[in-house]
């Protein structure tokens, strides 16, 4: 994917471009999208976070500095929306989750994930594998799968983590989904939190 | 084409691919994405959030029995010449949204929701309920008593 000039686009925007809003909404629903679905919300509380981002973005564009750090800020406003909107379901401690835990303290990812989609039975065990996946696995390759690919920064504010961790944790991730996939590749997960899921509707 | 060069990097294209089969963002969220658009306000003031009993900041967390079926909370809003207090609730109807505003004009008051804005009655004293709200962003336009257009940050309920 070819780098977008963000500096341009901002600047068409706020001159009331729609085309360049347009482009920009193209960019990077995918990767907000990917952000409130690592962090568990279904369709739609995903829907109304991303749509929350956008929202505030309009409201702020006169006010954006670093057009190149909007995609961090994006994923910025709809990590923090989803967890707000985590809160009005559960009680749980004002602020973002904190504690050595943090967002780990959070349950996986899969539930809204199904591979009834899936023809290839390769791809299929490739979904249940990573159904398999301890929580924080699973989220920052969920946010890695998004399309176009997004920048570590994008990342550590999606996830609020360390960019130096990410490559770390990818890689370990990567290990543990390809240990998964060795072990058995066509079979869900046997330890699976959520282990009918990747038999259903099959 | 990519900009990746990790060794894993075949294993997570493939289920970038996946995801793009199994988890799209809808078509819907494309399309709402496009229209936030249409909400810029080139001369209204804002009024921003200035406490939400969800975060830390502004209230004291409300800690006294909260019934989760209720799931209330405060929302207080400054900017533009205004301040609006808003409770959130929920019955069976849906949210409720109890307000109080101040510095606004009499009436000339909207709740925006997803592109559909709807009257708002206040009375006399700057109070207002709103019956049957959808969970999702919104905002309030009103007017201030100096006339200048005002529209609150969006927050998601």
């Amino acid at each position: 994917m070819e780098e977008l000039d963000l500096a341009g686009l901002v600047r068409r925007i706020r001159a009331g471009d729609a085309v360049a809003w347009a482009a920009l909404t193209a960019r990077y629903t995918n990767l907000l999208w990917s952000v409130a679905r690592g962090l568990g919300m279904g369709d739609a509380d995903a829907a109304d976070a991303v749509q929350t981002a956008w929202l505030r973005l309009v409201e702020k564009i006169d006010d954006i500095r670093d057009p190149d750090r909007l995609g961090s800020w994006l994923a910025t406003v709809v990590r923090r929306e989803c967890h707000n909107i985590r809160r009005r379901a559960a009680r749980v401690e004002p602020g973002e989750p904190d504690g050595p835990d943090g967002w780990e303290s959070i349950g996986a990812v899969t539930d809204p994930l199904d591979d009834r989609l899936l023809r290839d039975e390769r791809d299929a065990a490739l979904w249940r594998a990573f159904a398999g996946l301890r929580p924080d696995c699973q989220r920052l390759l969920r946010v890695l799968m998004a399309d176009p690919q997004p920048s570590y920064a994008e990342v550590s504010a999606a996830l609020d983590m360390a960019i130096g961790s990410i490559g770390p944790t990818r890689q370990r991730c990567l290990a543990c989904l390809r240990g998964l996939l060795d072990e058995n590749l066509f079979e869900p997960p046997p330890n699976a939190k959520h282990s009918g899921q990747g038999a259903r509707g099959r | 084409m990519n900009r990746d060069d990790h060794p894993e990097s075949d294993l997570l294209g493939a289920y970038r691919r996946i995801a793009a089969i199994v988890d799209p963002p809808p078509a819907d969220v494309l399309a709402a994405a496009r229209a936030a658009f249409l909400t810029r306000d080139l001369d209204g003031a804002i009024a921003v959030l200035v406490a939400d009993s969800r975060a830390s900041v502004g209230y004291q967390p409300v800690r006294a029995e909260p019934d989760q079926a209720q799931g209330h909370w405060l929302l207080t809003f400054e900017g533009g010449g205004i301040r609006a207090d808003l409770e959130v609730g929920e019955d069976a109807a849906g949210l409720r949204l109890l307000g109080l505003l101040s510095g606004t004009a009499e009436g000339d008051c909207e709740l925006e929701q997803a592109g559909v804005r709807r009257p708002v009655e206040v009375d006399a004293l700057g109070r207002f309920v709103v019956a049957g709200v959808s969970h999702g962003p919104i905002r309030l336009r009103c007017r201030a008593a100096d006339g200048t257009r005002v529209t609150t940050a969006w927050v998601t309920i």
